[in-house]
């Protein structure tokens, strides 16, 4: 049984928001709006930010230093504040993104089991 | 971490973030599912969801979390405080007792000890003399100082005071004054300016110049309202004319801490300076040249000063003469310092009692809370935001302590200067001094926390276990701290029971005269109406008729001065022969003089024990009698029979019969040791063949059953009639005796509030920590008396560990005790600082004290019910 997008999209997703937003801004910096599309249309939907929880947890990641966020104005004249990973940022997403591997193949092999 | 100001910046910008991210979510929602602009950006705000939460939630992010947890920590403290209040208040009450006792006494302590000096840099000043016994502080014969101000390298300037003394000051009225004569260069080297007019001229201090004065801003204001004009005015001092010149500063005292009203030019003739046996006694300051201390001027000054001594003092005294230079600052509290190192070192153990107290208290708190932090830590909480959350705990208490520290200090330095002995300690210059209360406070508040501490540091240990190790831990170190304090308590005790002592033997001292229905009026005379000693006489003789013709009255005598105080002057006893006997080879120590009249050991009850005493009729011929002491008698003729011996006072110019010996009394007031002492008569001036050295005082002794409100209807009345510008005081002999104990009894009552504090501070912690131990043990005391420990074995266990921390608490504190007593030697009368008995009193009534404080946990410990404790478990 799939979960609904509905059910996921729990505070910050068991947790892993703050891994998501670093894998997506791994890809290249983006703005808070940017970030929330990319999510939802790489997880084909499945995966939906809370849009009230993506705020606050940039925040602390630009507060732990992983990113940083500077103002710019993008193409079609808007201002938009937009995120970078730093150095420390992509060090933890490397670190992270093991460690989260390891945690979910050992929690589908326990899930599986039984 | 971002500082929380930065946060606050932030918040402006989040705002805009927000509203950007809505922008940009409408237009895809208008776009992707083809809404109007309005419904767009009405789903776009609610997906982004409330607002107002996520503004929280934002807000939360940057608030600073110090502020936010030392409020939910207050609350915290204050919810735990209210459901601890013995113990708060004991943490309250110990602190505030710290800091109370600890400012007041730092308060009389500092302006005595460490207070500006009216003087510009005063460390650089110092007093220079010779010490010997004629008088208590060092001085200066006229010709040393002359010798020294010539021939000195090691001052900048040296100069000469002479013995202050009282003028009268006649405008309206005559008012005596505290005034001296000083050098030309006084001033200047005190480096004092006047405050207005100026300082003398040299051609002023030239003998027979015109009299010039300057007065001190006191009498400038009452007497002149501080105008200019003053300066310049001729006024009447002690009968001659003396032009102002200028007006002392208003904090203005003497180098020997007294104060004065008057100084004049002290006029001295060089050529009479130079004479050796010119006896003209001065005081002499000095500045110190830049560099050089007062040790080095005094090893360097040597050569003179011996030059000087060789030149001046008699050989066979000289071993007894001692040159002195010392910073005019200990001269000044030379004569409190004993005292205040005492009163320093009592309140400082106090402290450290109040401290140990607060500590054992906090860490007997952190005990029973180990559950409550082990848990917390458990639940997440971070050892830094344990840590905070005991400073809080522990700031509420040393705050509440302090402000209630504070407020008792105000009280108790007011209460001070009222209770305190006059002139004592110098308590009319203490006020509440805010230093003094920053430095206890600081003390208490750092010990209070350092001991706060303890619950967060001690945490690793075991979380959530009640694990024995710590138990002992606690245990070990509360026990440690209960023994100091007890330590600390038992100095304190012993120094109350040493002074306690010390004043009984003060206060029933025998004086060797009875006090009782003896009253004493002392007559000061003014200088200019009582130049001559007839005129003198004539007023003795007529207060004398007059007070033995009142009814009622026993015994009238006159003197000039009163026992046990000593004489006017007190003499070298080398200056006395013995006709037919050598001169009295290295006698050294002074001899006590009074001139009496024949009634005088009538009145005072002196018993005579050989020959007879003076009589009436010896009073107008010239002066030929002698009655000794028998202390003097034993001196001068050692077994011989004194009576009828040839006396010399005068080293052998003229000579006197002993006619009789009297009975010691006590002439160098009550604590020191009796002098020998002479009598001689007060004899009709023109019949005396010397000139008798009576003073402007005059002593009236009046033994009789009259209440003193009569006879101080007398004294108005009566005097009034004779001369009504003498001043007189009037005292009964017992009070006046009583009067002399003040400044003991006033340590004393400081030592013993000390002593009792600390008493109920130790005996409350042991107390504490002994009940702590048998809780801690119960199970195992449980144990042992399920398995035939009688209650009897149960409290001779538990009293074990009482003696144990007693026992080693009495030994430090004795080991204290012993080193600390040498310091309190100097204020101590007829007891020893380190007695045998007052330590083995202190020691076993401290034991005892344990004893009973452990009594209560003991007992408990013995009706420890082993069934209920399991079943608590």
């Amino acid at each position: 049984m799939v979960p609904s997008s509905a059910q996921i999209a729990s505070e910050n997703l068991m947790g892993t928001l703050p891994l998501l937003i670093l894998k997506t801004l791994g890809r290249g910096p983006n703005h808070g709006f940017g970030i929330t599309l990319h999510i939802q249309a790489v997880s084909e939907g499945l995966l939906r930010i809370e849009e009230g929880s993506l705020y606050p947890a940039l925040h602390r990641l630009e507060r732990a230093s992983l990113i940083a966020g500077k103002w710019v104005t993008t193409e079609n004249g808007r201002r938009a504040r937009v995120y970078t990973l730093t150095p420390t940022g992509k060090k933890r997403l490397v670190e992270t993104e093991s460690n989260w591997t390891v945690v979910s193949a050992g929690v589908q092999k326990v899930l599986k089991f039984a | 971490m971002t500082p929380f100001w930065k946060g606050w910046l932030r918040r402006e910008e989040w705002h805009e973030e927000l509203e950007s991210h809505i922008a940009m979510r409408s237009e895809w929602n208008q776009r992707q599912l083809g809404l109007t602009p309005e419904q767009g950006a009405e789903l776009a705000r609610r997906q982004l969801g409330g607002k107002l939460r996520l503004r929280e939630s934002i807000e939360d992010l940057y608030r600073p979390h110090l502020l936010a947890d030392f409020i939910q920590d207050l609350r915290h403290t204050f919810r735990l405080l209210r459901f601890a209040p013995g113990f708060a208040f004991l943490v309250i009450a110990t602190i505030a007792a710290g800091i109370a006792g600890s400012t007041t006494v730092f308060s009389i302590v500092d302006p005595l000890l460490f207070r500006s000096l009216p003087f510009s840099a005063d460390q650089q000043l110092v007093s220079v003399g010779v010490n010997g016994p004629i008088d208590a502080n060092e001085f200066a014969m006229a010709n040393m100082y002359v010798q020294w101000r010539d021939h000195q390298t090691v001052f900048s300037s040296l100069t000469a005071m002479r013995t202050p003394t009282q003028c009268d000051l006649e405008s309206s009225h005559i008012e005596r004054l505290p005034c001296v004569s000083v050098q030309q260069n006084f001033l200047p080297t005190l480096g004092v300016a006047p405050l207005a007019g100026r300082n003398f001229t040299l051609a002023e201090d030239q003998p027979n110049a015109p009299k010039t004065l300057l007065i001190s801003d006191r009498i400038w204001r009452n007497y002149f309202g501080s105008r200019p004009d003053a300066i310049g005015t001729l006024v009447k001092l002690d009968n001659a004319w003396a032009r102002i010149i200028g007006v002392l500063p208003a904090n203005f005292e003497l180098p020997e801490g007294n104060e004065v009203e008057l100084l004049q030019p002290s006029q001295l003739d060089e050529r009479t300076l130079h004479d050796p046996a010119a006896t003209i006694f001065l005081r002499a300051f000095a500045r110190l040249k830049p560099g050089i201390s007062a040790e080095q001027a005094r090893q360097r000054m040597m050569p003179l000063f011996q030059q000087s001594i060789r030149a001046t003092v008699p050989a066979e005294v000289r071993h007894e003469i001692r040159p002195i230079i010392r910073s005019v600052r200990d001269r000044i509290t030379h004569g409190a310092i004993a005292a205040s190192r005492m009163l320093l070192g009592a309140v400082g153990l106090l402290l450290v009692m109040s401290c140990l107290t607060v500590t054992n208290l906090l860490l007997a708190r952190a005990h029973n809370h180990r559950n409550e932090f082990a848990m917390r830590a458990a639940l997440g909480a971070g050892r830094s935001r344990l840590v905070r959350q005991c400073l809080t705990e522990t700031l509420v208490l040393s705050f509440a302590g302090g402000a209630l520290g504070f407020t008792m200090s105000c009280i108790c330095v007011r209460l001070l200067v009222h209770a305190a002995p006059g002139g004592f300690l110098q308590l009319d210059k203490v006020h509440f001094d805010p230093r003094a209360l920053a430095f206890s406070a600081a003390g208490t508040l750092f010990v209070t926390l350092l001991a706060g501490l303890v619950p967060s540091v001690r945490l690793p240990e075991g979380p959530l276990q009640s694990s024995r190790a710590t138990t002992a831990g606690a245990a070990r170190l509360r026990q440690t701290l209960i023994s100091l304090q007890l330590a600390c308590s038992l100095v304190l005790l012993t120094g109350a029971l040493l002074f306690t002592r010390s004043l009984s033997h003060l206060e029933t001292a025998q004086t060797g005269f009875s006090q009782n229905q003896l009253a004493t009026i002392s007559f000061s005379l003014s200088r200019s109406r009582y130049q001559t000693p007839e005129r003198r006489f004539a007023f003795d003789n007529q207060i004398e008729s007059r007070l033995k013709a009142l009814p009622g009255i026993q015994a009238v005598a006159l003197s000039d001065s009163m026992p046990p105080a000593g004489s006017v002057v007190a003499r070298p006893l080398s200056n006395i022969k013995v006709f037919g006997q050598d001169p009295l080879i290295g006698a050294s120590g002074m001899v006590a003089l009074r001139y009496v009249t024949p009634d005088y050991f009538r009145a005072l009850q002196i018993p005579v024990l050989r020959g007879r005493t003076f009589t009436e009729a010896e009073r107008n011929v010239a002066q030929q009698s002698l009655v000794i002491s028998a202390s003097l008698a034993h001196r001068l003729f050692s077994s011989a029979d004194p009576i009828g011996g040839r006396v010399s006072l005068n080293g052998g110019t003229s000579w006197v019969t002993v006619i009789g010996v009297v009975r010691d009394v006590k002439n160098d007031g009550i604590a020191a040791p009796t002098l020998p002492e002479y009598y001689l008569l007060r004899t009709n001036p023109s019949a005396a063949r010397e000139r008798q050295r009576l003073g402007l005082t005059t002593v009236a002794f009046v033994r009789s059953s009259l209440p003193v409100s009569t006879l101080r209807r007398w004294v108005q009345d009566d005097l009034a009639a004779i001369d009504p510008t003498v001043t007189t005081e009037l005292d009964l002999m017992p009070e006046h005796l009583l009067h002399l104990a003040d400044r003991p009894r006033f340590i004393t009552l400081v030592l013993v509030i000390f002593a009792t504090g600390s008493l109920i501070l130790a005996a409350g912690g042991l107390y504490g920590v002994i009940a702590f131990l048998v809780n801690s043990r119960a199970r195992e005391l449980a144990i042992r008396a399920t398995l035939g420990a009688t209650r009897r074995n149960i409290l001779l266990m538990v009293q074990r560990q009482t003696l144990l921390c007693a026992g080693v608490g009495v030994l430090v504190g004795l080991c204290g005790s012993v080193t600390l007593a040498s310091s309190a030697r100097s204020l101590l009368f007829e007891i020893g600082p380190r007695d045998p008995t007052t330590l083995a009193a202190a020691a076993l009534c401290l034991l005892t004290i344990s004893f009973l404080a452990a009594l209560g946990p003991s007992l408990t410990a013995t009706h420890i019910d082993p069934a209920k404790l399991l079943r608590a478990e």
